[in-house]
């Protein structure tokens, strides 16, 4: 009997949803507004905010807009610009600017894509059924072989390739022995894995230290999650990502405890277990660090050259940026843009175009240190 | 999809839409097993697509979306259902939510039975064998010892069994793989 409840409840089938589901929630879906990263750091250093101040006015009357620099105005997808409250919200390419074929090639297929089922009746019929579509189309949202014929169409256009299989990592050491490039992104700044496709183009995500008060105990390996006794215990507090932050041990102690109360998350056998705490960083000292230190995250984008990609970013006004060049530490000058809760590292190489995105903006995130990250990276290794 | 929550990640608001609603059936069937009611189960996944766009930006991995968007579904659930169960302990001439089956088990009584599990039981049974979760995955989501869950499972069983003694199981349905 048992063995035969098992079989039904594991072969039991899902009933279809109504419609009423799908359109409640996609009542909700247009009614979302656009948000804006949340700031991860607490406001900078009046000293900062004034080098900040003084360096923002010297590159906005200085080189900062030679004749034939290309700004943010030169990536903006003026098709996916939209008005909500007044506010403007703008799509860049990552791919190139407006003059190169994948520019181009990206919003012939936005165009296309918004004028297409614009009902959404067919991906309605479609549900959650397979399409039958090869998945290097389907990366580019195409759920018809009608979707297929268009892109096929634009990569023949445009001379461009498809961006092949994706391959997500598990490891950063995988990921980064698959793009082989060598350690480009130095060791002041956390990565973690992330996925890369057949033909060159990849993203990875990571974190940036705060560089004033970097804690490279915090950054060497721990991270530290305080919890209250009288009601949770270290187990009732674990959260899956906490396996995957930064791929580090995840300290647990009670609020007011000390080294001997904390205990190292261990799922290296593949079951959840505790260790006691025998690390050499005193707990209280990563709880300083925790607490003077915060981390801002930031998403790299590699696109390869010749590839049709589908990716854009939403920066909202690209007015509202400051924008300069800067030459990095590695000799290679890259564009900065800045705005009150975004920062930006654009950068065309011979073979790539790469944008940082940085979850940051000026109210925490100076542009001296904006160009302090930029000269972490070594480009040069990018072919 | 993990392009797609990065790309969510990043502020685009079209791959947002595209992940929840692909993540919606699942989600409605999670909650309609949790609340036993089509109107607040929709509730439920509407707060959690609200409360999910604004906190994407903190999830730290991609691949961990469905998990991460089930443990918010949940809570939304479970703090729907406890205000409910107040709201009926407080006026007893409301009706009880009306069931509406969400997966078909291929026999009646054991629908009715699962449907009357109480709600942990309920919650770890469809999990575990109607979205294919593993015990680890639903020991994060319910923020619960993976011995709890085991635990829970073993016992919403035994009460599947015992309610079921007198009504055996067909050995074998034809076509009743997952959808």
């Amino acid at each position: 009997m048992c063995k035969n409840i098992d079989e039904a409840l594991r072969n039991a089938k899902k009933v279809d949803i109504s419609n009423s589901t799908f359109e409640k929630v996609d009542n909700v879906l247009k009614n979302l507004k656009y948000r804006k990263e949340e700031k991860y750091m607490k406001p900078r250093s009046i000293k900062y905010v004034a080098v900040a101040a003084t360096l923002a006015v010297f590159l906005l009357t200085g080189a900062a807009f030679a004749a034939d620099w290309f700004g943010l105005r030169d990536l903006v997808i003026s098709s996916r610009t939209t008005h909500d409250d007044g506010i403007r919200y703008e799509m860049i390419s990552l791919q190139g600017y407006a003059n190169s074929n994948e520019y181009k090639a990206l919003v012939e297929w936005i165009e296309f894509c918004d004028s297409y089922d614009q009902d959404r009746s067919i991906l309605n019929e479609i549900g959650n059924n397979d399409t039958g579509i090869d998945m290097v189309y389907r990366y580019y949202g195409a759920y018809t072989p009608k979707m297929v014929d268009k892109i096929d169409e634009i990569i023949e256009k445009y001379g461009l390739s498809l961006l092949g299989e994706s391959i997500p990592y598990d490891t950063l050491e995988e990921f980064m022995a698959r793009i082989s490039y060598g350690n480009f992104v130095g060791d002041t700044i956390t990565t973690i894995p992330g996925y890369a496709y057949e033909n060159g183009t990849f993203q990875f995500e990571g974190y940036i230290a705060d560089y004033d008060t970097v804690n490279a105990n915090f950054l060497d390996g721990y991270r530290l999650i305080q919890y209250d006794p009288d009601s949770v215990s270290p187990e009732d507090v674990f959260a899956p990502e906490d396996e995957f932050f930064y791929g580090l041990p995840v300290i647990f102690v009670p609020y007011g405890g000390t080294d001997e109360d904390a205990v190292v998350a261990d799922i290296s056998s593949g079951e959840l277990t505790f260790v006691p705490y025998d690390g050499n960083v005193a707990i209280a000292d990563i709880l300083n660090a925790v607490d003077d230190d915060s981390l801002i995250s930031f998403q790299f984008r590699y696109c390869t050259k010749g590839v049709f990609d589908y990716i854009a970013l939403n920066i909202n006004n690209f007015e509202d940026y400051t924008q300069w060049s800067y030459e990095t530490a590695c000799g290679i000058t890259v564009n900065l843009a800045q705005s009150t809760y975004k920062s930006l590292i654009i950068v065309e190489l011979d073979n790539a175009f790469v944008t940082v995105n940085v979850l940051g903006g000026s109210d925490e995130f100076s542009m001296p240190e904006l160009e302090a990250f930029a000269d972490t990276l070594d480009l040069t290794l990018l072919k | 999809m993990i392009e797609l929550v990065a790309l969510a990640k990043m502020g685009d608001k079209p791959a947002f839409d595209e992940i929840i609603r692909k993540c919606v059936p699942d989600l409605f069937r999670i909650a309609m097993s949790i609340l036993k009611n089509k109107d607040d189960a929709d509730d439920a996944v509407c707060d959690t697509v609200v409360k999910s766009y604004e906190n994407i930006h903190k999830l730290n991995d991609c691949s961990f979306f469905k998990t991460w968007i089930i443990r918010i579904l949940i809570n939304q659930a479970n703090s729907a259902y406890k205000k409910r169960k107040n709201i009926l302990y407080l006026n007893d001439t409301l009706q009880e939510p009306q069931y509406e089956d969400v997966y078909d088990l291929g026999n009646d009584d054991l629908n009715t039975a699962v449907a009357n599990l109480n709600l942990e039981y309920r919650t770890v049974i469809t999990l575990y064998f109607f979205q294919d979760m593993k015990i680890k995955e639903i020991a994060s989501v319910l923020q619960i010892p993976q011995g709890t869950v085991k635990w829970r499972l073993s016992k919403a069983k035994s009460i599947l069994k015992e309610k079921l003694s007198e009504a055996p199981l067909p050995k074998h349905r034809e076509g009743m793989g997952n959808v």
